[in-house]
């Protein structure tokens, strides 16, 4: 009784994993959509904060910051 | 976002970009991305945000307008403004460094402790004084905004009503419709009809602004009217809950912005 209760247990904490990772990956796939979007190649957009505040370091220039989102249109 | 297929897409934008670091920051939900809370980090609280940083990601100024002459305006004025303002400071101009601390303050940059503790014992003109209020305001929403739960919101909320209620608004219209919606949930979950009415007027006037005859601005305006007489009813001995919301609706009164 023991043995399949913790079978059942395991089954359902395989089940959610394998859920979360579906959304990871759906996740990384609307990321991948949103950087493909025509807008990002009108401009030489750098996507890595620590890069940016590098080269406005290095270039003496000030950063212009858009934050949006990939989860949702 | 609207954004992204106007300003964005153009050739004028194109041109501009080349005068600043264009960074883009994409709020993904992907567990363990790097820098993924930055938005708040920055002061954003909803999409799309757009701010001018410096090399230290700083923020110089947050922009309003979505054009590319908004954002060269902005570039111009306000981002130039603080920069002036900081080399005069670092150079010991006295006036510089209290309007340089009011500014930081206002940005978020500095906690407003620090910036009553860097002005104390400095005389203030009435606008410095007031812009000192406006900072204390903004930092009561953020506090708020930090809150990981309704428990410790309860209290912060209530701070902002109280204020609210002793005749204090922030000047600035984004943190003044903030100070009403948030008064008004307030005042709504504590059965406070005068209060209430006293948020829900100015409140409405600003949606109406906003949005002209929108519906939704009239049906929210409605329950909360509904709400306000069940809730007199309440005080004389019976009352029910009509359900209503603080603000009127999603995408309604926000502005411009896309939450």
């Amino acid at each position: 009784m023991r043995t399949a209760r913790t079978s059942v247990s395991a089954l359902a904490l395989l089940l959610a994993m394998a859920a979360t990772s579906t959304a990871q990956d759906s996740l990384e796939q609307k990321l991948e959509h949103k950087l493909k979007e025509p807008f990002v190649s009108n401009a030489a957009w750098i996507l890595d904060y620590a890069e940016a505040m590098k080269k406005a370091k290095a270039e003496n220039k000030v950063i212009f910051a858009y934050f949006t989102r990939s989860y949702s249109p | 976002m609207q954004v992204e297929g106007g300003a964005f897409s153009t050739p004028e934008f194109k041109e501009f970009s080349t005068k600043v670091v264009p960074f883009m920051h994409v709020t993904t939900r992907i567990e363990g991305r790097k820098d993924e809370g930055l938005l708040a980090e920055k002061g954003g609280r909803g999409f799309p945000y757009i701010v001018f940083m410096d090399e230290e990601g700083g923020v110089l100024a947050v922009q309003g307008e979505r054009t590319v002459a908004g954002f060269q305006k902005t570039l111009a004025d306000k981002v130039q403004r603080f920069l002036d303002l900081r080399a005069k400071a670092k150079a010991g101009d006295p006036a510089a460094q209290i309007e340089l601390t009011l500014l930081e303050g206002d940005l978020g940059r500095i906690s407003f402790e620090e910036v009553q503790t860097r002005l104390k014992g400095k005389k203030l003109t009435d606008e410095q004084q007031a812009m000192l209020g406006d900072v204390e305001l903004g930092a009561m929403i953020s506090e708020l905004q930090k809150s990981e739960d309704e428990a410790a919101a309860k209290p912060r909320m209530k701070r902002i009503a109280d204020t609210f209620a002793s005749g204090r608004l922030p000047r600035d219209a984004e943190k003044k419709q903030m100070f009403l919606q948030i008064t008004l949930s307030y005042a709504v979950s504590e059965e406070d009809p005068d209060l209430v009415e006293k948020a829900f007027g100015p409140l409405k006037a600003i949606y109406e602004q906003q949005l002209g005859n929108d519906p939704r601005v009239q049906e929210w305006a409605r329950k909360i009217e509904d709400k306000i007489a069940e809730m007199r009813d309440a005080q004389k001995g019976s009352g029910s809950d009509s359900g209503i919301e603080e603000g009127c609706g999603e995408g309604c009164g926000e502005g411009s912005g896309d939450k």
